[in-house]
């Protein structure tokens, strides 16, 4: 019984623990609620016995089972571009992991609902070990609605939370 | 005693008592079980955690993810600490997981300082928990190979498969306790590897059938359990690879 490491790659790795697209964040009472029954992969399961989910679920106080069901809920809201570089820079900055999932709510509510945002690692040419993360928030509004748009999101959320990514964020727009 | 590797697979060990509240919860316990950890565990901070669950409502069936906040009391180089929570205490060691004769006193410590600060009533759960992260070479591997425990392809199945889960719940002591094993893939890191995650949970099923004066003889019966558990997974080609120290 051949396991093929392939086909892994061409796929997520089997984490029973994906948001689907509509689930919904709610920052004022830090809960995500998402209707089950949207969850493709494993509805049946879940209808025929939640502890089954519970089980698979488990993450409690490991602190690497909490780091990666961080990164799977960043998955679910990010298009990480050359992913294994984006997953190395998080890991040893774990502390931009909740900004990021504050940040994508906040990016909906100035961008619209589901807004495609891929994160990105971008290197100073000039200095290699100089990098920081850039959220790039893909829009098809025009021009001036988008810099009156990111003028408000800077002035009413992302100057007072910049702090918390200690200089390793940045936020911006990008056209297709 | 049981097998020492030299290229353990462990990447996170984790001891975790989750205690009957004796007097209610005073946000200062953390602070005292800190004054009498910060020697070991100086670096502090406020980490996040979840909590799952799936409950049947007037919109059908919903998942609820609720973030909970902690206190963290790390050792210098971040490889150990204590976490501390409401009726929570849980000590982790991350890779480079030294052996059980180091990280049981950090047990201890953790312990005692939680106990004098929070005076819990009894112990609802404990658990202790290996997650071992295991890499092997090759693009297409056999499992049975490596592995004692694996799922169960049938023949009339097609045998090649990719991402996959499996796990059982084992009873033990008539059923006070629970050994829960699980297998699955997990992102591979290494180019033209396979990696898998073997993840080992002893737990307390029955809340109240530990005392708090007996909890490290359960402690020490755990610990053996995991080990048996965790051999009894593996095939001797994974023996080797971890590289065995003999003596």
């Amino acid at each position: 019984m051949p396991y093929l490491a392939n086909f892994q790659e061409s796929a997520r790795p089997f984490i029973p623990f994906h948001l689907p697209e509509q689930a919904q964040w709610r920052l004022e009472s830090g809960m995500v609620r998402t209707d089950v029954m949207n969850w493709l992969d494993l509805s049946v399961a879940v209808l025929e016995s939640p502890e089954v989910m519970r089980f698979w679920q488990e993450i409690g106080t490991s602190i690497v089972r909490t780091l990666e069901f961080e990164i799977r809920s960043l998955e679910q809201l990010y298009t990480l571009r050359r992913h294994a570089e984006v997953l190395r820079f998080l890991e040893r900055r774990p502390f931009l992991i909740p900004l990021l999932l504050e940040a994508y709510s906040n990016i909906a509510n100035y961008f619209g609902p589901y807004p495609q945002v891929f994160l990105e690692v971008v290197t100073d040419p000039e200095a290699p070990d100089d990098q920081e993360l850039v959220a790039f928030i893909r829009t098809n509004l025009p021009p001036d609605e988008v810099l009156d748009r990111l003028e408000r999101f800077d002035e009413d959320w992302w100057l007072e939370a910049s702090h918390k990514a200690q200089g390793n964020l940045c936020i911006h727009v990008e056209f297709p | 005693m049981g097998k020492k590797y030299r290229n353990p697979p462990i990447i996170e060990a984790l001891c975790e008592f989750r205690f009957e509240p004796g007097p209610p919860w005073d946000l200062a316990i953390p602070g005292l079980v800190y004054e009498k950890v910060r020697d070991d565990f100086p670096k502090r901070r406020q980490a996040r955690a979840f909590e799952t669950s799936i409950s049947a409502g007037p919109k059908g069936v919903e998942q609820e993810v609720r973030t909970l906040y902690r206190m963290q009391f790390l050792r210098e180089d971040e490889k150990a600490l204590i976490q501390v929570g409401p009726n929570l205490l849980a000590v982790n060691h991350l890779k480079p997981y030294p052996t059980w004769q180091e990280f049981l006193p950090l047990i201890q410590k953790g312990f005692d300082a939680y106990r004098d600060a929070a005076a819990p009533k009894g112990i609802r759960r404990i658990g202790l928990r290996y997650i071992n992260r295991i890499e092997i070479p090759g693009q297409r591997i056999e499992l049975e190979d490596y592995f004692e425990f694996r799922p169960f392809v049938g023949p009339r199945l097609p045998q090649e498969f990719g991402p996959f889960i499996v796990g059982i719940q084992v009873p033990y002591e008539d059923s006070r306790d629970t050994l829960r094993l699980q297998l699955a893939n997990a992102s591979v890191e290494t180019p033209n590897t396979v990696a898998v995650i073997l993840d080992l949970d002893y737990f307390l099923t029955r809340p109240g059938k530990v005392s708090l004066d007996n909890v490290f003889e359960w402690v020490d019966v755990a610990h053996s359990r995991v080990e048996e558990a965790f051999e009894a997974c593996i095939t001797d080609r994974l023996r080797q690879m971890f590289e065995e120290v003999k003596g």
